[in-house]
C-alpha cells in the first residue's frame, strides 16, 4: 500500500507540474481591472537559463507568419531555360531552410512575363541578416597560408600584399569549390575554440577576439567528398602545428576558421564559425557550405507580415472543439461503463495533461505546435483511450462486487506487456511517418510518438494505483 | 436487430463490399486523383490593396467563375489568389475585376510548390513499411493463443487486405472531393493519415479482443469462431467506433470548410470498415484453408499450432 501511495504522490507532483508549465499565455478584463494569467517559465526557475522556454515555435496554419518575396534575375538565361534555372534556385533555397530547422516554412516560386520570384513563408523569426543571408549565392573558398609568401615577407623581399593587416594577409586562395564538399553539420563539440597563441597571431580585427578563445556552443565540421580527399589531406597539411588555420570564405567574405582543437582528424575538418553563436545562423552556413552554389542572383523584395490559414479565431476554434471533444467522449465513457467509468476518465484526464506536459518540456527542442500536431494528440487520446477501454471489459468480468487486490494485479499483469508492445508498434509508425511524411505528417506522427511515450510513462506509474483506488474491496 | 443481423451475414456484407470496391476503383480510375498547388502546379494572382478586402467574400464570388480557386492568403497589403493548375490570366483578370472592381494592378504568376516529386513515393514508402510493422504486431500477439499457423496468417492478411480496402475508399473519397473541386493538400493528406491510424487501432484492438476471447472458447475452425466473437463483441466495437467519432470528429467539424467536407469520407470508410470486417475475415481464412488443402507442401500448416 506505501507503495501506492508512493506512486500516487508522484504522479501528482509531475502532473502539476505539467498542468503549470502548460497553462497558456491569457490576457482578461474584470471589474475595470486587466488580468493576466500565464504558464511557469524555465526563466522562473533560473534567471540565467540559456535554454528557450516551455513555449512552442509558432506555425504557420494557426498562427501566420512573415512571406519573405525574392525577385530572382534571370536576364543572363535563355528563355527556354527560366523556368528550370528558377525552380533549381527554389530547389536549392529550400534545401538551406530544411537544414535550417525552423519548424514549418512554405517555398514556391512565382514566374510571369517579366517577374522571377521565390516566396518563403516562415513562422520562425526570423532577423533580418539571415532573410539576406538566405539566397547569398554561397561560393565557397579556403585560404591556407602561403609559406612562401610568409617567408618572402619575414626576408622583407615580398611585393606589397593587397590584404596587409587582414586575416588572409600572406594566404592563398586553394582550388576548392562547392562541388568537393560532400556534408557540414551543425556540432555541438567542447573542441570549438582558438588557442590565445593563436589568436595573437591574427591582426587586430572584428572577426578574431580574445573572447573566441572561449569554447562556443556550436561549430560546424566539413567533410570532403571522396573524389577531393586529395585536396582536403592537402590543405590539413598546411596546419600541422594549429597556428596556420584555412579560413572559409562564402562569397568572398571569411565565415568561419579551422578550430584549434582536433587537428589530426583526418576525413574532415573542425570548423570555427564566425558571425552570431546561434543555431539558426550556424545551420545556414552549414546548409551552404553542403549544396551547390545558387546559379542565379537573387535579392530580397519584400517581408510582410501572414495571416493564419484559417483566420485569426482558427487557434481558439480548434483547440475549444478539442476540450469540448474530450468533454463529451468521456460523458459517453461514464454512460457506457458506469461505476467502472472512473478509473478511464482519471486515466485520460492524466494522460492528456501529461502528453501535453511533455510536449511543452520539448518545446526546449524546437516542436511546433500546427494543426498537424493537435491532430496527432488527439489520435494519441483515442489511442491510450482504447486501450483504457479494453481493461475496463476485461474488469468487467471479474467485477461483480468489486474487485479484491489480486484480480487487479491479474488485469495488471495481463495488460503490462501488451502496453509495450503497441507502443513499440506505435513508436515504430512514428518513425516510418517521421521519415517519409510531408511537414503536417511529420507533426501528427511527433503527437501520437509522444502519446505512445507519455503511455509508456504513465501507465505502469499509475494505472495500477488508480485501478485499487477506485475499484478496491477487501473481500468479494 | 434486423440490422445486426444483416451486419452479421458475411455474404450480405461480402457483396456490399464488392460493390462497394468497383465503384471505389471506377472513381479513382475516370475521375483521378486531384492534387492541390501544395503538390501540384497552380496559379497566383496578386494585388495590392490599401483598404481591407472581405477574403471570405472575394473567394466565393470569383469561385463562381473560376471553381478551381483554393486560398486566399492575405500578406500584409498584399493579396494572392490563388488557383489549382493553369488559368488563363486574362481569364483571372476579369473574374477578380468583376468581384471587386476597385482592385489595383493584378499580377498572373505560374505557382510552383517544392513537394511535389516527394509525395507519391512517401505515401507508398509510408504505407508498406507501415503494413509490415501491422502485419508482424498481428502475428505476434496471435502466436501462442492455440491457432494453427494457416489461421494467423489468414487473420493478418485479412487485417492487411481489409486495410488496403479501406485505403482505396479514401481515395475514392478525394476522387469524389476533385469533383466539387476541393483538391488533396497537406490538411487533406494530415486527415487521411489520421483515419488510417484510427481504422489501424481499431484492428489492433479488435485482435487483443479476440485474444482474450481465445482464451475461453475452444477453437476448431476459425472462420464460425471469429463469427460468434463479432456477434458477441459488437456493443465494444460500437462503443469505439462512437467515442472516435466524438474525440475526432467534434473537432474537425468546428474548423469549416473545406476540411469538413472530409469527414463524410471518414464517416462512410469507418461505416464500411465496421461491416465488412467479418465477410474479409470469413471469406479469407476459408479461401486460406482451401489452398493449404490443395497444395500439399504447406498442407501441415493447417494442423500445426504457432
Amino acid at each position: 500500500m506505501k507503495k501506492k501511495y508512493f506512486q500516487l504522490f508522484f504522479i501528482v507532483v509531475i502532473s502539476i507540474f505539467f498542468i503549470a508549465i502548460s497553462i497558456p499565455h491569457l490576457q482578461f478584463s474584470f471589474g475595470g481591472k486587466s488580468y493576466r494569467i500565464r504558464g511557469l517559465r524555465l526563466s522562473d526557475l533560473n534567471k540565467n537559463t540559456v535554454l528557450s522556454d516551455f513555449s512552442f515555435n509558432q506555425s504557420l496554419s494557426l498562427h501566420g507568419g512573415k512571406q519573405i518575396v525574392y525577385d530572382v534575375d534571370l536576364t543572363n538565361v535563355v528563355e527556354a531555360e527560366q523556368n528550370n534555372s528558377l525552380q533549381r534556385v527554389r530547389n536549392n533555397i529550400d534545401a538551406r531552410l530544411r537544414r535550417m530547422e525552423i519548424g514549418e516554412y512554405k517555398i514556391y516560386s512565382l514566374q510571369s512575363a517579366n517577374k522571377n520570384q521565390i516566396v518563403v513563408e516562415t513562422a520562425f523569426p526570423l532577423s533580418e541578416e539571415i532573410i539576406q543571408k538566405l539566397v547569398t549565392k554561397g561560393e565557397v573558398g579556403f585560404c591556407t597560408i602561403d609559406f612562401g609568401a610568409l617567408s618572402a615577407a619575414q626576408q622583407g623581399t615580398a611585393q606589397t600584399d593587397p590584404y596587409a593587416g587582414t586575416i588572409f594577409q600572406n594566404r592563398k586562395q586553394e582550388d576548392v569549390t562547392n562541388q568537393d564538399l560532400n556534408i557540414s553539420i551543425r556540432v555541438s563539440d567542447a573542441k570549438i575554440f582558438l588557442s590565445e597563441n593563436l589568436v595573437n597571431i591574427f591582426p587586430a580585427n572584428e572577426l578574431i577576439t580574445k573572447a573566441d578563445t572561449q569554447p562556443r556552443n556550436f561549430g560546424m565540421r566539413l567533410f570532403f567528398t571522396k573524389d577531393a580527399n586529395t585536396k582536403l589531406q592537402n590543405i590539413l597539411s598546411t596546419n600541422p602545428s594549429g597556428y596556420s588555420p584555412v579560413i572559409i570564405t562564402l562569397d568572398y567574405e571569411p565565415v568561419a576558421i579551422q578550430a584549434s582543437g582536433d587537428l589530426n582528424a583526418s576525413g574532415s575538418i573542425l570548423l570555427y564559425p564566425f558571425g552570431p553563436n546561434d543555431k539558426v545562423n550556424i545551420n545556414l552556413l552549414a546548409a551552404k557550405l553542403s549544396l551547390l552554389s545558387l546559379d542565379s542572383t537573387a535579392t530580397l523584395s519584400s517581408v510582410s507580415n501572414l495571416a493564419p490559414w484559417g483566420g485569426s479565431h482558427f487557434y481558439a476554434d480548434i483547440v475549444l472543439g478539442a476540450v469540448i471533444a474530450f468533454v463529451l467522449a468521456q460523458l459517453v465513457w461514464f454512460l457506457y461503463f458506469r461505476k467502472r467509468a472512473y478509473f478511464g476518465i482519471i486515466m485520460n484526464i492524466l494522460f492528456v495533461i501529461w502528453i501535453v506536459g511533455l510536449l511543452k518540456v520539448s518545446a526546449l527542442l524546437s516542436a511546433t505546435l500546427d494543426w498537424g500536431l493537435i491532430v496527432g494528440v488527439e489520435a494519441a487520446i483515442f489511442l491510450f483511450a482504447a486501450y483504457l477501454a479494453l481493461i475496463t471489459f476485461r474488469i468487467r468480468t471479474k467485477s461483480q462486487g468489486g474487485l479484491v487486490k489480486e484480480e487487479i494485479e491479474d488485469v495488471i499483469n495481463a495488460s503490462r506487456n501488451e502496453v509495450l508492445y503497441i507502443c513499440i508498434l506505435i513508436l515504430v509508425i512514428a518513425y516510418i511517418l517521421l521519415q517519409y511524411g510531408t511537414f503536417g505528417v511529420i507533426q501528427l506522427a511527433t503527437g501520437i510518438g509522444f502519446g505512445a511515450i507519455s503511455a509508456l510513462l504513465l501507465f505502469p506509474l499509475a494505472a495500477q494505483s488508480i485501478l485499487m483506488l477506485t475499484l478496491l474491496r477487501k473481500t468479494k | 436487430m434486423k440490422i445486426l443481423n444483416l451486419i452479421h451475414n458475411y455474404k450480405i456484407t461480402g457483396v456490399i463490399a464488392v460493390l462497394i470496391l468497383a465503384v471505389a476503383v471506377t472513381l479513382i480510375y475516370f475521375q483521378g486523383l486531384k492534387f492541390g498547388t501544395d503538390f501540384s502546379k497552380g496559379t497566383e494572382a496578386t494585388f495590392y490593396s490599401e483598404t481591407k478586402i472581405n477574403t471570405q467574400d472575394l473567394e466565393k464570388k470569383v469561385k463562381k467563375d473560376i471553381p478551381v480557386l483554393e486560398k486566399v492568403n492575405v500578406a500584409g497589403n498584399t493579396y494572392s489568389v490563388i488557383f489549382s493548375g493553369t488559368v488563363k490570366a486574362e481569364d483571372i483578370t476579369s473574374a477578380l475585376q468583376k468581384a471587386d472592381q476597385k482592385l489595383g494592378e493584378i499580377t498572373v504568376f505560374n505557382y510552383q510548390a517544392s513537394q511535389i516529386a516527394y509525395v507519391k513515393v512517401r505515401m507508398m514508402y509510408s504505407a508498406e513499411l507501415i503494413a509490415l510493422a501491422f502485419v508482424i504486431f498481428v502475428i505476434f500477439s496471435l502466436r501462442g493463443k492455440g491457432l494453427t499457423y494457416s489461421d494467423i496468417i489468414a487473420l493478418a492478411l485479412s487485417d492487411l487486405l481489409l486495410l488496403c480496402f479501406e485505403l482505396l475508399i479514401v481515395f475514392a473519397g478525394f476522387a469524389l472531393l476533385g469533383v466539387f473541386h476541393i483538391f488533396i493538400n497537406e490538411m487533406l493528406i494530415i486527415l487521411a493519415v489520421l483515419l488510417a491510424f484510427i481504422l489501424l487501432i481499431i484492428k489492433i484492438f479488435a485482435t487483443l479482443r479476440f485474444q482474450d476471447f481465445l482464451s475461453s472458447h475452444e477453437v476448431d475452425q476459425i472462420a464460425p469462431v471469429w463469427k460468434r466473437f463479432t456477434v458477441a463483441d459488437w456493443p465494444t466495437t460500437t462503443f469505439i467506433v462512437a467515442f472516435v467519432f466524438i474525440l475526432l470528429i467534434v473537432p474537425i467539424t468546428v474548423l469549416g470548410a473545406p476540411i469538413i467536407y472530409f469527414i463524410p469520407v471518414m464517416l462512410f470508410t469507418i461505416l464500411v470498415a465496421y461491416i465488412s470486417e467479418l465477410s474479409f475475415k470469413i471469406l479469407l481464412t476459408k479461401g486460406i484453408d482451401f489452398l493449404v488443402e490443395k497444395i500439399p507442401l504447406i498442407s501441415t500448416l493447417k494442423n500445426r499450432k504457432w
